[in-house]
């Protein structure tokens, strides 16, 4: 038995695609920021060894 | 094989296919949410919730997909110890558990209006529950063996005993006749859903998969350049502590 009327479906609606949208704009960012920074971190160890 | 776990040879290629990754990622995630949100039509029974599916399904085929594929890297590290599987592996964790927490939240958001329950124990949300508690614990795993010279090693192990849960989820809705319908896509006498709604489904799930890829090259990428680093300064360290090895190499 459903407790919702057919109408007020949309709210679910909006409601998942938030949580999949947060989620997976998360995830990207999380790894785009980690790559970013430990490929950044190793680039300026090697320009500094290479320099000395 | 070998050839390909090099890893100077897997940050050249994947460095050079990530730009058009991402540029296939956003076409996918544009077209995906396009048909599913406008084109799609509303289902004749469940009306707009239909919409709901587009979200939830795909994730739940990612969620068992990629932690598949992190029992093959597990299996692939512990049989040839290639230097890219424990990395690939370590790398999917994150990303498994974020679908399946996915797919757990939608396919809760679906279920109150249609089943009138926000959870039910039912054979196939209980083990999608427990596959989230695997990837958790796989992810503790790893940080607190890091150190250890037979961490990854242990990781594995635990990640294919895991795997075990990946035949239960899929049967589990026709050993436990419960709640959770049985499949409706890949089943015996063919698909039971409309074409029109299989279009939005399949590039939702091509649009998951892109995410997936572009997510574990970039995490791919942090932890080579980690490992990097860490073992630069443990020769460093190592020189330092050697007499007559003082002049080093950075300076500091």
């Amino acid at each position: 038995m459903t407790l919702v009327r057919p109408e007020d479906y949309i709210y679910f609606v909006v409601a998942a695609y938030t949580v999949a949208a947060i989620g997976l704009t998360g995830l990207l960012l999380y790894a785009w920021s980690r790559a970013h920074k430990w490929t950044a971190q190793a680039d300026a160890l090697r320009a500094e060894s290479t320099k000395s | 094989m070998h050839r390909f776990a090099n890893p100077a040879r897997f940050l050249r290629l994947s460095g050079w296919l990530l730009p058009w990754l991402v540029t296939a990622m956003i076409v996918a995630v544009s077209a995906g949410l396009y048909l599913s949100l406008i084109k799609s039509p509303p289902d004749y029974r469940q009306g707009e919730m239909v919409r709901v599916m587009y979200v939830h399904v795909p994730a739940a085929w990612m969620a068992s997909g990629v932690y598949f594929s992190l029992v093959i890297a597990s299996i692939v590290s512990l049989v040839w110890r290639h230097p890219l599987a424990d990395v690939a592996a370590r790398g999917m964790a994150p990303i498994g558990a974020v679908f399946t927490a996915i797919c757990l939240i939608t396919g809760s958001i679906w279920g109150y209006p249609t089943w009138g329950t926000w959870w039910a124990w039912d054979g196939r949300m209980t083990s999608v529950l427990v596959l989230l508690f695997i990837y958790l614990g796989y992810m503790a795993l790893w940080s607190a063996l890091e150190e250890r010279a037979n961490g990854s090693k242990i990781a594995a192990i635990f990640a294919v005993v895991g795997g075990i849960n990946l035949p239960i989820i899929k049967f589990s809705v026709d050993w436990w006749h419960t709640l959770h319908q049985p499949a409706s896509i890949l089943r015996r006498g063919g698909s039971a859903i409309a074409p029109s709604m299989m279009q939005p489904l399949f590039t939702m799930w091509l649009a998951y998969i892109l995410i997936f890829v572009v997510t574990l090259l970039w995490l791919m990428h942090a932890d080579i350049a980690r490992q990097k680093i860490e073992a630069r300064v443990a020769r460093q360290a190592n020189t330092a502590d050697q007499p007559g090895m003082h002049q080093g190499t950075t300076g500091s």
